[in-house]
């Protein structure tokens, strides 16, 4: 049995890939009222530069799943007749990456192109909002075990996406999946969306190619789509021959740097890299962790409450009550009034037994609901933090105790500045403001290097 | 200056019933009213233009010569059109082209052939046919067209006028039809060079007009391609002979040189030609532009139908375009045309690196008859061999005219990318000099 993935992820930027047009289809009050003489094509109308924001996005997907960046890539025109193109190319990028690997699937290459529009055959009309809306497409090698493999390595993407920020999560993952069994022909399904919906479009596709072949019949190279209500695979259209869409690099537009862009890009963690740090950190298996990347913001959360406070009693927090929290109110973290910082502090104090677990939890939902949770803290303790200058004493004490941790900092580790304020604070008694003694190491750490 | 409301009213007169066939679209009614506001210390104030009909002009028709596009009112106005106008000029009206620029003759139009407003039965040359005809029938002093392989520079050979195929990019393409993306741009054709360096001035930004001051013959270095003097008609070679003894005799001095690479020329511009238009071409399937066809038809069926308006020439170029790109002929037709191109820039590059332009006939022959070629493409396109060079290598060149008995000759001027402004300035010796 042979599987591979090609996935379409929308991507979250704000205009459209060649246009100033919002790119937020799903949010536009009718159909083509998003739209420009650009993105619909009209005679002469000529593409703006790529927006860097979408291949920003591709770079960093890249680099979180451990593929080999490309120092350039052309803008190609794919050329195809179909109603829901404005000008009947379709306007896709050479790899802005190769290689590299998710959930144990080895990866072919991820790419940035340009949506087409909507078109509805039975109504005869077209809807160009989404056209140029950007897309990442990553392709996989047809290496996937099996269904449930299949879904996995859906649900490990949509978790770096999430860590990452850069997809639009209301318009999901779209996959054209494709299965073949041993001595069959290769059979594509179309646009099927969600990681449930692909294992079940690939057990009902490998189900039905086993039949044909059980039935001494051939299983011929076709393209089907899904139909989730009957969950069963139905034929579109032949496909004996491989279309010729005469790729040819778009005059109109100058091939992007890549290489550029990436040195622009500050360098981070891969997603999944750090749920293992942090899994270790908090005692837990990298499954359980992985609530913790869903969201950057989580992860700084966690790995912030973690230095001032029991690791175990940080995770339990932040993978309970915080996110129990984010649930209820379908915002993430980063959009919420609650910064990780203020987390941190919560589950310091929380630590330190100065508050007790049912008034942590109302202060969280305090703080989601108006903001304001340091101080509401403070309050609660009935005291106010130590002066600023005990706070650079502990930070000076606590760099001269760690000198290891100094040592990391210099050699470009930031992480260890989180460890020297929980030494810090330790040597405060837990009393200061989390942020306020945070500022205070890092002053001691540039001042001292 | 003369008023620009009184600008217009004699261009209208000019005009009259347009004999020429020069225009597609006249907007009459609109050009007064746009006078009336005009400021009379605008860099273009009084100058009356016309604008060829690949150039979109916000709620004016735009039909690039084709049945295709015919009723298509453009949803927004093109960079270079409305420079123009911020400039001050008044816009007349759209011109006649050949179909999508895809002609030399201006015989492709679906709407008619233009006439040469010099000898009404002969060609204006085209693509831009009715930009040359409009400025040499004297209605407007200033005419916007566009050149991919010498659509400005050919009507500007065979209508005796002015006209700058700039660096490739140097004004925006924004609002300009596609035909062949790598090849083509907007350009300015006027009645004398510093007409088309005043637009420039406008088009792109200042210092077109000044680099025209004090220009000289004395010093000026001329490369004259070997290549470019051969096979020219008599009545073509004779005048640019003289024209290059005229300029050596004041002070130039004329370097000989070799473009070995030339004689690819004209195969790799048709073949990117051809490859770009078919692509560009995609769009035109009946469903936003064109007569579809009837309804409950397949959408295959249906842009089929839509797709047969276009005319011959298009037709031809849209098959051997797919033809050229197809994953079995790439490598061979296309792919080859990309290694020719980029052979020939060096070869230019290095023809340019001693000298500061080159020099030739613009057109190898004067204007033809109105039917004389346009049933054999290859003798059509056998005209373009000297045009195509500047738009393969992306450089700047004008044609400016030549003292002559009888039909126009144009002089072309070729210089290194970006130094246009010295192209003009050299057009403005030799018409100073044999003009």
């Amino acid at each position: 049995m042979k599987i591979g993935l090609e996935v379409h992820v929308y991507l979250a930027t704000r205009c459209k890939l060649f246009c100033r047009c919002r790119a937020d289809f799903l949010a536009s009050p009718r159909p083509n009222a998003r739209i420009c003489p650009i993105c619909s094509g009209q005679p002469g109308a000529k593409p703006l530069a790529p927006n860097a924001a979408a291949f920003e996005s591709g770079v960093r997907l890249a680099r979180a799943l451990g593929m080999d960046l490309r120092p350039r890539a052309r803008v190609m025109r794919k050329h195809y007749f179909y109603p829901d193109s404005p000008a009947n190319y379709q306007r896709t990028g050479e790899p802005v990456a190769t290689g590299g690997s998710l959930a144990g699937v080895p990866l072919t290459e991820l790419h940035v192109e340009e949506d087409p529009g909507a078109y509805d055959a039975e109504a005869g009309l077209v809807d160009y909002d989404r056209a140029g809306a950007p897309l990442v497409e990553l392709v996989t090698e047809p290496a996937i075990r099996d269904p449930a493999h299949a879904r996995r390595f859906l649900q490990e993407l949509r978790l770096v996406l999430g860590y990452l920020g850069v997809h639009r999560d209301a318009a999901g993952l779209k996959a054209d999946c494709n299965a073949s069994l041993a001595g069959g022909a290769r059979v594509e399904v179309k646009n099927v969306h969600g990681a449930r919906n692909v294992e079940r479009a690939l057990e009902a596709e490998i189900a039905r190619q086993r039949g044909v072949i059980a039935s001494g019949g051939a299983v011929l190279r076709e393209t089907r789509g899904f139909d989730d209500a009957t969950g069963r695979t139905v034929a579109l259209r032949e496909k004996e021959t491989e279309a010729d869409y005469r790729h040819l690099p778009d005059p109109d537009v100058a091939p992007v740097d890549l290489a550029a862009l990436a040195r622009r890009l500050a360098p981070e963690e891969a997603p999944l890299a750090r749920r293992a740090r942090l899994a270790a950190l908090a005692g837990v298996d990298e499954a359980a962790a992985s609530v913790l990347v869903e969201e950057r913001a989580l992860a700084d959360a966690f790995e912030r409450a973690a230095a001032l406070a029991p690791p175990a009693l940080a995770f339990g927090f932040v993978a309970r009550d915080v996110r129990a929290e984010i649930e209820y109110r379908k915002t993430p973290l980063t959009e919420a009034l609650v910064s990780p910082e203020d987390v941190a502090l919560l589950v310091e104090a929380l630590g330190a037994a100065r508050i007790t677990p049912q008034v942590a939890t109302r202060l969280l939902r305090q703080g989601f609901d108006r903001g304001g949770l340091a101080g509401a803290l403070a309050e609660e303790a009935g005291r106010s933090g130590p002066a600023e200058g005990a706070l650079a004493a502990a930070a000076r004490e606590a760099m001269a105790a760690n000198p290891k941790a100094v040592a990391d900092w210099r050699a470009g580790k930031a992480t260890a500045v989180n460890f020297l304020v929980g030494q810090a604070m330790r040597r405060l008694a837990g009393r200061a403001d989390a942020n306020a003694l945070r500022a205070a190491v890092e002053a001691a750490l540039r001042e001292s290097d | 200056m003369t008023h620009p409301v009184e600008a217009v009213e004699r261009a209208l007169e000019a005009l009259g019933a347009d004999p020429w066939n020069a225009f597609l679209h006249v907007d009459a009614e609109g050009a007064r009213e746009r006078a009336r506001r005009v400021d009379p210390a605008a860099p273009l104030a009084g100058v009356v233009a016309s604008v060829k009909d690949n150039l979109a002009w916000r709620g004016h028709p735009m039909t690039c010569g084709s049945r295709h596009l015919a009723g298509y009112v453009a949803p927004y106005t093109a960079t270079v059109v409305a420079r123009l106008e911020a400039a001050g000029a008044v816009i007349l009206g759209k011109t006649n082209m050949d179909e999508f620029a895809a002609g030399s003759s201006g015989e492709t139009s679906a709407f008619g052939p233009t006439r040469n407003p010099r000898a009404p039965d002969r060609v204006p040359g085209g693509s831009s046919s009715g930009a040359g005809a409009s400025v040499a029938a004297g209605v407007v002093g200033l005419a916007l067209g566009s050149d991919t392989g010498g659509s400005i520079r050919c009507p500007a050979s065979f209508c005796g006028a002015a006209a700058l195929k700039p660096t490739w990019g140097l004004l925006s393409r924004h609002g300009l039809a596609d035909l062949a993306m790598s090849l083509e741009g907007p350009a300015p054709l006027a009645p004398d060079v510093a007409g088309v360096a005043r637009a420039m001035d406008a088009l792109s930004g200042p210092g077109f007009s000044e680099a025209l001051e004090g220009a000289a013959p004395e010093g000026l270095r001329v490369g004259v391609p070997r290549e470019f003097l051969e096979g020219l008609a008599p009545d073509v070679e004779r005048p640019v002979r003289d024209a290059l003894r005229k300029l050596e005799s004041r002070g130039a001095r004329l370097v000989e040189v070799g473009l070995p690479s030339a004689r690819h020329a004209l195969a790799a511009y048709y073949v990117l030609n051809y490859a770009e238009l078919a692509s560009a071409m995609m769009r035109y399937d009946g469903l936003r532009y064109g007569e579809p066809g009837p309804e409950n038809e397949s959408y295959e069926a249906s842009s089929a139908q839509a797709r047969a308006a276009f005319g011959p020439e298009v037709k031809r170029r849209i098959l051997l375009g797919t033809f050229v790109t197809s994953r079995e002929e790439r490598g061979r037709w296309h792919d080859a045309a990309v290694r020719a191109r980029a052979a020939l820039a060096r070869d230019v590059e290095r023809a340019l690196a001693g000298v500061d332009v080159l020099a030739g006939p613009t057109m190898p022959v004067r204007a033809f008859r109105l039917g004389e070629r346009v049933d054999d493409p290859r003798a059509m396109y056998a005209a373009d061999v000297l045009t195509v060079l500047a738009n393969l290598a992306r450089v700047p060149a004008g044609s400016v005219p030549l003292r002559v008995e009888g039909l126009p000759v144009g002089f072309q001027v070729m210089g290194r990318a970006g130094e246009d402004a010295g192209v003009l300035r050299a057009m403005r010796v030799v018409e100073e000099v044999a003009g």
